[in-house]
């Protein structure tokens, strides 16, 4: 038994470390924002919670234990209203110079251009340019840059 | 390799991962990005002291990754309240799409 519960604490924190290795390999490398705070958010929750959970068997029951779970929790409800507010400020600029940025109609500038040429990356204005078809939203990637530049031209 | 040193070890990596991370605060390009960098190494550092605390059995350790994680949902929320109001007005005015 004892075998089995070290072996559960090995696969549980080593598949822990390994979201945390994702989450920073993500917020490194992805392009803009909000791609970047979805890999954050990853190594947040399921990489601490992967952690606590094989944690859980070298701790004494029932205060430790218990102890752990509560900082998991609160973890997961601190990401997720953090996550909410975050994505709201890079929405709309994620600075102090956000108001001189934003054109008057509100809309999102191209806030993720520059990132493009840093990671190498071609840009998506070739893929919005393309003949409008019936499954255009599904084949538009998940960027705040393609999905406010307007119909293509 | 006993169960005290595996998790001594993760608990190392965890922490080398999330100061990779931090390569992102010098990169910007937002402050947005640089926040969520210091998010990171808020939750890696609650990972870390807990594989630490865990492995030498001191539990006061534990103790302090739940201060750890308080300080960083409210480093994280004070952010966000700053730059929703630069210069100190009603938030509301600022707000919405």
């Amino acid at each position: 038994m004892k075998i089995a519960l070290d072996i559960f604490t090995i696969v549980a924190v080593m598949a822990g470390a390994f979201f945390f290795l994702a989450g920073t390999v993500g917020l490194l490398r992805f392009p803009d924002p909000l791609t970047r705070l979805h890999a954050l958010t990853k190594a947040d929750n399921l990489g601490l919670g992967l952690v606590v959970l094989g944690l859980l068997p070298q701790t004494d029951w029932p205060l430790d234990t218990i102890k752990l779970v509560t900082i998991w929790l609160f973890a997961l409800l601190a990401g997720a209203t953090v996550g909410q507010l975050m994505a709201c400020a890079a929405r709309r600029g994620g600075s102090n110079t956000v108001d001189t940025l934003l054109p008057p109609n509100g809309n999102t500038v191209e806030l993720s251009t520059p990132t493009y040429q840093i990671v190498g990356r071609q840009p998506f204005a070739a893929e919005t340019n393309r003949v409008p078809s019936r499954h255009r939203d599904a084949d538009l990637p998940l960027n705040s840059t393609a999905l406010h530049r307007g119909p293509p031209t | 390799m006993t169960m005290p040193d595996f998790l001594l070890t993760a608990s190392a990596f965890v922490l080398v991962m999330v100061a990779l991370g931090l390569i992102r605060i010098l990169r910007g390009p937002e402050d947005v990005d640089r926040m969520m960098a210091a998010q990171l190494l808020g939750s890696g550092g609650i990972a870390a002291l807990l594989l630490l605390g865990v492995a030498t059995e001191a539990k006061a350790v534990i103790d302090v990754a739940l201060t750890l994680a308080l300080l960083a949902a409210f480093a994280s929320v004070a952010f966000v309240q700053g730059i929703s109001r630069p210069d100190g007005d009603d938030s509301k005015e600022t707000r919405g799409e």
